[in-house]
């Protein structure tokens, strides 16, 4: 038997403290892990859960698989790369070197999620923080987001319960935390959050603009009120942002950034985005680094050039990719089937660990490790901190990293 | 009746698609009780929701603070067979507009 701590990769929190045990190469036991992380790893061990090379649907070899996904690609005139949120920061160079040798199109789910707040991070227009330095705050909001469904161990381990100043009998409050959402989450209720704000769907930027109202001193709605003297009684304050307020604003910020502009006036606001897959954070920090985007690329002619209609999501509708690769996602259960059936006829080659609808509709199927349990390598949480991943157990599959090196030297000219 | 289902995150979606036959309480939505005796059904009964994308049928949970006009469902396949995405816009995962009715028990 062999113990010891491994990274969870089930979502972006990366948590560093799990214990497992593994016997005759399963899991015996795993302490610490949420129920999602918990059912992730020990999915893992169901092999009819798990992808196998396959071509047309047929069990074929590793080269097999690769010729196949080769061939597909060489032929393609318009290229599309995407995913990559579930790829260690390795794998992410390699799939951004892939599609500049093919002159695809690279996206990955930022583009319909979190990659506007993230670019706003990392250009420097948005202010914001790693978890270590949420103990200086004396607020958190939770602003569309349920981490008890999404990040399960987000509050115990980084954000309220884990703070330095939280004590549950204390008979003195030094951390408020706030939660803005459509619906009374888990989160939200349940004795959890000390102030709920809710709001109608499609309301944030009424609410938004009712607070900015407020601070300029005009009489606003009676929760907008509430929500800005527990502003003002604030001086740090950090702001997990989530899908629900990307959704609701429809991904155009400059209100919210409008009202932090006017906190600045008597308090520091940092904003964290609630990322999903665990690396997506690590996608944009790598594809900013080699093109200055966060997604949405295409290297068509050897040049970059970026734009709205470089995103999954349009390609898919405007049927301008004749190929696609897709790795570490599942846009078949993520996505409108009404923009889905765009890809009929459409040839996806599909690196995953797991069996997905995704992989289900797809021409060629490359079964890679899964990884921080079977593979090791780097990633980056939600907050910017890089996390090295290490391998727990052994497989004889091949990880993302060692099947894209193998594809581009197939496709290299 | 018109209806605007918000789609949410369920710990579900992950924790039970590492199982075989997975994610089977996709399909149900939450309305308001108001909505709930508008439509005459009860909590349990089944609901087929209908828009230009497609039609589902889901089973019916009351939650007491979903403000009327409004249903949450969590987000999965299934929802996505009602969801569609405008020319330069975000899917439309938390404004879904269907029209309800009941079906007979």
């Amino acid at each position: 038997m062999s113990a010891g701590e491994m990274v969870c990769t089930a979502c972006s929190c990366l948590c560093d403290d799990i214990e497992i045990e593994i016997e005759n190469g399963r899991i015996v036991s795993m302490e610490k892990a949420c129920r999602k992380g918990t059912a992730f790893f020990f999915g893992s061990e169901n092999e009819r859960l798990r992808t196998v090379h396959l071509v047309d649907g047929k069990q074929v070899d590793t080269d097999q698989a690769l010729a196949a996904a080769a061939g597909l690609l060489s032929r393609a005139r318009r290229p599309l790369v995407f995913g990559m949120d579930n790829a260690s920061l390795e794998a992410q160079r390699q799939g951004i070197e892939l599609a500049r040798m093919l002159g695809a199109v690279l996206d990955d789910s930022s583009s319909f999620c979190q990659g506007k707040l993230t670019h706003d991070i990392l250009t420097g227009t948005l202010p914001s923080c790693t978890f270590d330095q949420i103990h200086d705050s004396d607020l958190i909001i939770y602003w569309g987001s349920n981490p008890h469904n999404a990040q399960p161990r987000h509050l115990s381990r980084f954000s309220l319960y884990a703070h330095r100043k939280y004590h549950e009998m204390g008979a003195t409050r030094y951390v408020t935390m706030a939660v803005v959402d459509v619906r009374e989450s888990e989160t939200a209720g349940a004795g959890v959050a000390h102030r709920f704000f809710r709001i109608l769907p499609g309301e944030d930027s009424n609410f938004i603009a009712a607070i900015i109202e407020g601070i300029k001193g005009n009489p606003v709605r009676k929760d907008a009120s509430g929500f800005l003297k527990l502003l003002k009684q604030s001086r740090h304050c950090v702001i997990f942002a989530g899908l629900g307020l990307t959704y609701s604003l429809d991904n155009d910020f400059s209100l919210f950034y409008e009202m932090l502009k006017h906190l600045g006036g008597w308090m520091k606001t940092f904003v964290i985005p609630m990322s999903g897959h665990y690396n997506v954070r690590g996608f944009n920090y790598s594809l900013y680094n080699a093109t200055g985007c966060v997604n949405k690329v295409n290297f068509a002619g050897g040049a970059v050039s970026h734009g709205d209609e470089f995103s999954l999501l349009e390609q898919v509708k405007n049927r301008a990719a004749d190929c696609l690769l897709i790795v570490g996602a599942d846009p078949f259960s993520s996505l409108p089937i009404s923009v889905l059936k765009h890809l009929d006829g459409v040839p996806l080659i599909t690196l995953d660990p797991f069996r997905t609808a995704t992989t289900e509709a797809s021409s060629v199927v490359l079964g890679v490790s899964l990884t921080g349990l079977e593979s090791g390598g780097t990633a980056m949480r939600m907050d910017g901190t890089t996390v090295t991943l290490m391998p727990a157990k052994w497989t004889d599959k091949q990880s993302d990293v060692q099947i894209l090196e193998r594809l581009k030297e197939l496709l290299r000219p | 009746m018109k209806l605007t289902i918000v789609t949410y995150r369920d710990i579900f979606l992950w924790s039970e698609r590492y199982k075989e036959n997975g994610q089977p309480a996709a399909a149900l939505v939450r309305l308001s009780p108001k909505d709930l005796a508008d439509l005459g059904i009860a909590a349990g009964e089944k609901l087929k929701l209908t828009n230009e994308e497609g039609s589902i049928v889901v089973d019916v949970l009351a939650e007491p603070k979903c403000p009327s006009g409004y249903g949450y469902m969590p987000v999965s396949p299934l929802v996505n067979r009602l969801t569609t995405c405008r020319h330069g816009k975000l899917p439309n995962f938390k404004h879904i507009e269907v029209k309800a009715e009941a079906l007979e028990s």
